[in-house]
């Protein structure tokens, strides 16, 4: 299943953080503003640029970053995933029509 | 004195000063925020006394703001059931002003904005962090030295050559102090109440998120986003932020003037 970004979300830097803002029609869906890490940050701009799946994120990550340990990085890239869905972050491609 | 031509005064005297006006029947005001003009149309005959001074009579038919019935519906739960409907349309209006002067660089944020030096200092934080009783312990301490530029929503501006200033509103608090003067900013001081009184200077990580949640408007648009943003982050660059736990004394008072002292001291202002 592919995923993609919720529309009115923002991705910014504040104060040296790297922040998601959510525009005022999604408050009662999404936190205002939450900080975020590097790697949610890289995770967000690819999924912004077009759908992707689960795998197909993974694969980039593991492209961008060195990492020592690559089922963690699955499990990890996984977790986000799942916790951006669930949370309203994301939304899946069905949902889009 | 408002300037009342023929059709408002029939509105009133049908509806009453306090009644909604005629459907058809709308006040037009105007008033300049950092010298942009922002036209306003009211639904509520008196909710432009709330806004003088900074607000005057225009015949331009055309608006910039209006806010929605609907919109002043849903905030009316946030008042008192007694609160008379110009004051919730009066507030109702904070968020729209701000993203309309979002493009000029410019938005309302929640402090209380005093004038000392020369220099604008915002006392921010959540209600009841001891903002206003700060400002009186200034003002009692240093009288004519400390003026308040706005009680509850100054203005703050970000200049092309990167400065802030800060600038009085029409919404300046319960104590409705009609504040004159702007001034650039000195710094910003985000309160918390505590048993003690101590004061820390925050880096930009730190007063980040807790600042960019007293700006007075949540945005709409992703545009919008970016240009509060942007404000922020040039007003984290240039200008300190210091923690200020206090106990609302007098001796918190003295804590963050000799900060500021200091501060003046030894930095070079462009």
């Amino acid at each position: 299943m592919k995923y993609h970004t919720q529309k009115g979300i923002v991705l910014t830097s504040i104060g040296g953080q790297l922040v998601l803002v959510a525009a005022a029609s999604l408050h009662d869906r999404v936190s205002y503003v939450v900080s975020i890490n590097e790697t949610t940050a890289f995770c967000w701009e690819k999924l912004s640029q077009g759908g992707l799946t689960v795998e197909e994120l993974i694969d980039l990550v593991l492209g961008e970053f060195d990492v020592n340990d690559e089922e963690t990085v699955r499990t990890e890239i996984s977790e986000l995933v799942q916790q951006l869905y669930e949370k309203g972050y994301i939304v899946a491609e069905k949902e889009l029509a | 004195m408002i300037k009342i031509n023929s059709t408002t005064k029939v509105a009133w005297d049908r509806y009453g000063s306090r009644n909604l006006l005629h459907e058809n029947v709308f006040m037009n005001f105007e008033g300049y925020f950092a010298e942009n003009r922002i036209r306003y149309q009211f639904r509520y005959a008196d909710t432009y006394k709330y806004m003088m001074p900074y607000i005057a009579q225009t015949d331009d038919e055309e608006y910039d703001i209006l806010a929605p019935q609907e919109y002043i519906e849903s905030q009316r739960p946030f008042y008192p059931e007694n609160q008379d409907d110009a004051y919730v349309e009066y507030k109702s209006l904070i968020g729209q002003t701000s993203l309309a002067l979002l493009p000029h660089k410019c938005c309302l944020f929640h402090a209380v904005a005093l004038k000392w030096n020369g220099y604008a200092w915002l006392l921010t934080g959540s209600s009841g962090a001891g903002k206003t009783t700060q400002y009186k312990k200034w003002k009692i301490s240093n009288r004519d030295d400390v003026e308040m530029i706005c009680g509850d929503m100054p203005l703050i501006e970000l200049k092309d050559d990167g400065s802030i200033w800060v600038h009085p509103s029409p919404w300046n608090g319960k104590e409705r102090i009609k504040g004159k003067t702007s001034a650039p900013l000195g710094g910003v001081v985000l309160l918390e109440k505590d048993d003690s009184n101590s004061i820390e200077l925050l880096t930009n990580e730190e007063s980040a998120l807790p600042l960019f949640l007293q700006w007075a408007v949540r945005p709409e648009t992703e545009e919008q986003i970016i240009r509060l943003a942007e404000i922020e982050n040039r007003l984290l660059d240039r200008y300190p932020v210091w923690k200020l736990k206090n106990r609302g004394d007098f001796e918190s008072a003295k804590l963050t003037a000799d900060t500021f002292q200091r501060y003046l001291d030894t930095e070079h202002f462009a």
